[in-house]
């Protein structure tokens, strides 16, 4: 048999039967190596080359955020803020639902981390108000995935170290898609709340509304800092994800005092299982995506769409569909590293600039964080919301679609991606 | 028929670039001289991977052959770190002479393969390409004009050590980070091969470009000792011929396109090209050299090149 | 018995790897404000975080493996026991193959690295690679606790 298809049918199989993602990488990788009369030790050191990068630093760090942030009182203050300004429109929950992820998504790089935080407080919440459970679970879930294109994002990172494109120009060319498909995400929960009557909760008032500003302020320096930083020239996005985390852990340590210091090594203990699990699924990744460029493949999928179509956007759109596919089974860092020789050999042809290019498929590959069968986000919202996965997959679906149908608006617009980074870091785009 | 060996090369760099170029020599000339009984794949980009762990599979035998700048291998071969020390070569020629295929320097660095176990056995050293100064701001003419300025260098203490001895400052950089780095000013310097910095567009945002020629790029073609232990002698003879013609080639390639870049850079991207006077530099480097070479145990291949 | 040494294991790993979590966030802390506020480089610093980040992936990824952390995909109605006891034997297997390629291969690996230097901290690369023999055999001692368990309660009857 072809090593290119025995190594795609056992990781298939291998997963089918509940290994987990990362032995499944190495085991099928370590199966055609061996086939192929290759030594084994190929697969630690490829292994080891995944996660070898400086710029990958920055993963643990904003992990480490994500559980800085639930630990003390930083997510309930951000829930307040969301409440207090799109609470009060029809619908209320669920545009705190998305509102407060396009905001968390601004601090946490991890999706799964937003839904599970967010999820476990407005969930119970939404199917109190009348909310049927499996759309409370997928636009939860679905609004969670705004985590990986609003920066900072772990996807962009690992598109930027290992395709050698700017992670700061990625970073801000993310924030407009972002925000649009968060606004898109509300628009269609409006609508449901005008046909289904969703309530819409009583606003606050000004002066209420001042004051729990001014509480959220401070933790919403976070995404100041960290964007600011990185484009100002302060330092590299590795570095801007510790001031991120220095800065969150002196809100919570030393002016909030919600977070005593007896409870830092449990923090600190939990976020390094929480990284360690995706970059050693990185590092297995490392040896599978070697062992594709080995055999040859990424030309193959690449003199495939070229054979099918040389249209710009027609080639997009089938690699989109490759990604979709994709992302149904691996996480969007894995996929990323294993196929960007693909994704940026396509976005070469089809003429997209780089940093556009890694935007968009970061946006399509946020979909799989949602889809059957290793949908992560929708898994944990399902659970919590107590409905069936199928039922919650249903309504996830439109949502899904919208998140496409701004990955390909945003191609026929490249401004809505490269708008902003052609304001703020211009040089980029000089001379052509 | 189908070939009875396939040989893989690795190379790290897009066309155009000398490395290709040797690359497509290479499988040219064994191709041709082997009458079909070797195929050669070229992976050029660095499909298969960065340097270190490239390396790693040439002692393994999964890749053949590689192409790619010293510097790149001073992790498994420290020796290598010798070529980043600046003005060791006046010219391209020069470095060719000093250690192409038959030189003492040749021999040396066959021998610390052997010693350092690295898996790999050397075919040909020699030159590609001058690396240069550039700036975001200021134009330099002299080396007090580099006093002050942040200086993006690899971890490695020759670097980091040579360019604070004209007072700047270091400043570790990820190549893929360069570019927004010097744009927003963490780094205001770097030095680079021509066609890395025009590959990168860096002549975006370092637009002046100070021909200071302070090192001659020196490359080697390598081969893996499980590949070369298996090839029987008449095929080693070719490969090794092969990798002697595309190593002399890879020396004119570098320097036509080195020369067509300066000439690009300065009429179509509006470039400012200084040609300071080497001299200068040198007398700032020379009292370190030696001081250098010692501290960093290469002593040796100091004293060797300096014959 | 075993049960107990895995719980030791675990705390102590746990233990270890917030003091080097910890110490890799000053290690970047400081390359930061050295940069920016003393103008001095410090070339150590990158090296040094990259070595602990290393070391907290792999004996993490270890730890996530008893701890059930790592990531799966579900598609097999694992809650009937027909289903379920193939399963498990399935994933124990394929656990053993990757301990032994991380601790056997991994070892090979590091060995041969240990020639080469970290030039910036002055130690051998050995360091660098022994995170992965190290992950393979924590992995192999947590499976055998998981293989313990399964031949006693082959059915999952005190599991839910
Ligand atoms: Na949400
Ligand atoms: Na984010």
């Amino acid at each position: 048999m072809n090593p290119l298809v025995t190594l795609l049918l056992a990781f298939f199989a291998l997963i089918a039967v509940r290994v987990n993602i990362g032995f499944a990488l190495i085991l099928s990788s370590a199966l055609v190596i061996t086939m192929e009369g290759l030594p084994l030790i190929s697969v630690v050191n490829q292994m080891f080359a995944g996660i070898d990068s400086f710029t990958l630093l920055a993963v643990p760090f904003f992990m480490l955020l994500g559980r800085l942030l639930n630990a003390g009182s930083i997510t309930t203050r951000l829930l307040e803020v969301a409440d207090a300004t799109v609470g009060h429109v029809r619908g209320g929950l669920g545009h705190v639902n998305v509102f407060v992820s396009m905001v968390f998504a601004s601090l946490s790089g991890s999706a799964a981390a937003d839904t599970a935080s967010v999820g476990s407080i407005l969930i119970p919440a939404m199917k109190q108000a009348g909310y049927p459970a499996p759309f409370a679970a997928a636009l939860t879930a679905a609004s969670s995935t705004l985590g990986v294109i609003i920066p900072p994002s772990i996807i962009l990172i690992v598109y930027g170290a290992f395709g050698n494109v700017s992670i700061g120009a990625l970073f801000v060319g993310g924030v407009v898609p972002g925000v649009l498909v968060g606004l898109f995400m509300m628009g269609y929960t409006y609508v449901l709340a005008v046909r289904y009557g969703y309530p819409a909760n009583p606003f606050p008032g000004m002066s209420a509304m001042g004051r729990i500003l001014v509480r959220g302020a401070p933790p919403l320096m976070i995404p100041v800092i960290v964007l600011g930083g990185i484009v100002g020239g302060i330092f590299t996005p590795t570095e801007g994800a510790i001031a991120a985390v220095l800065w969150a852990l002196f809100l919570s340590v030393v002016v909030y005092r919600d977070v005593p210091l007896r409870a830092l090594p449990k923090v600190l203990a939990d976020a390094v299982v929480d990284f360690a699990i995706p970059m050693f699924t990185v590092a297995g990744a490392g040896i599978f995506g070697w062992l594709i460029a080995y055999l040859g493949a990424a030309q193959i999928v690449v003199d495939f769409i070229l054979g099918v179509t040389d249209t710009p956007f027609l080639i997009f759109l089938m690699l989109v569909g490759f990604l979709l596919l994709v992302g149904m089974v691996l996480n969007p860092i894995s996929a990323t590293l294993i196929f960007l020789p693909i994704i940026q050999a396509l976005g070469d042809t089809a003429g997209i600039n780089p940093i556009h290019m890694g935007v968009l498929s970061t946006i399509v590959l946020s979909v799989g964080l949602v889809t059957p069968p290793y949908g992560i986000c929708l898994l944990i919202a399902s659970q919590i919301a107590g409905a069936s996965l199928g039922r919650c997959m249903l309504a996830a679906a439109p949502i899904c679609l919208l998140t496409i149908f701004v990955a390909i608006l945003s191609y026929f617009v490249p401004d809505i991606v490269l708008g902003l980074p052609k304001l703020l870091v211009p040089e980029l785009f000089k001379g052509g | 028929a189908a070939s009875e060996v396939t040989l893989r090369i690795h190379t790290l760099v897009k066309s155009p670039h000398p490395y290709n170029d040797m690359a497509e020599a290479m499988k040219a000339e064994i191709e041709e001289a082997s009458g079909g009984r070797v195929e050669v794949k070229i992976f050029d980009s660095g499909q298969l991977g960065q340097d270190p762990a490239v390396i790693g599979e040439m002692a393994f035998g999964t890749i053949d052959i590689m192409i790619s700048t010293t510097s790149n291998a001073v992790q498994q071969i420290p020796e290598f770190g010798i070529f980043t020390m600046p003005y060791l070569f006046g010219s391209m020629d020069e470095a060719l002479e000093k250690v192409g295929p038959g030189t003492p320097v040749h021999a040396h660095f066959e021998q610390v393969y052997q010693d350092r176990g690295v898996g790999m056995k050397l075919l040909a050293l020699g030159g590609s390409g001058t690396r240069n100064m550039s700036t975001k701001n200021v134009s330099i003419t002299a080396p007090a004009d580099l006093a002050g300025l942040k200086m993006r260098t690899p971890p490695s203490p020759m670097d980091a050590k040579t360019w604070a001895a004209f007072g700047m400052l270091p400043v570790t950089v990820a190549w893929g980070e360069l570019y927004a780095a010097i744009q927003t000013g963490v780094a205001e310097a770097m030095e680079s091969s021509l066609p890395g910095y025009t590959g990168s567009k860096l002549y975006e945002v370092a637009p002046n470009l100070a021909l200071t020629e302070h090192t001659i790029q020196v490359n080697h073609t390598s081969i893996s000792e499980v590949t070369w232990n298996k090839l029987p002698e008449d095929l080693q003879q070719i490969v090794q011929a092969a990798a002697e013609s595309a190593n002399v080639l890879g020396v004119e390639k570098a320097k036509g396109y080195d020369a067509a870049l300066v000439e690009t850079l300065q009429s179509e991207h509006g470039v400012t090209v200084t040609r300071p006077d080497k001299t200068a530099f040198m007398e700032v480097l020379a009292p370190l050299q030696v001081e250098l070479a010692e501290e960093l145990d290469l002593s040796d291949e100091y004293t060797l090149l300096k014959q | 018995m075993l049960q107990r040494l895995c719980d030791g294991l675990a705390a102590v790993i746990r233990l270890c790897s917030w003091i080097a979590f910890a110490a890799m966030i000053v290690t970047v802390g400081l390359q930061v404000i050295a940069r920016n506020l003393l103008d001095a480089a410090m070339i150590w610093t990158s090296d040094l975080a990259l070595l602990l980040f290393t070391w907290l992936i792999f004996v993490g990824a270890a730890l996530g493996l008893r701890t059930g952390a790592h990531y799966f995909v579900d598609v097999l109605p694992t809650h009937r026991p027909a289903v379920r006891l193939p399963v498990e034997i399935i994933t124990l297997v394929a656990g053993f193959i990757v301990a032994w390629i991380l601790s056997v291969h991994g070892w090979t690996l590091a060995s041969m690295r240990a020639t080469g230097e970290v030039q910036s901290l002055g130690i051998s690369r050995f360091w660098i690679y022994l995170p992965l023999p190290v992950s393979g055999g924590l992995m192999a001692v947590f499976l055998v606790e998981h293989l313990i368990a399964l031949i006693r309660d082959p059915l999952g009857k005190a599991r839910t």
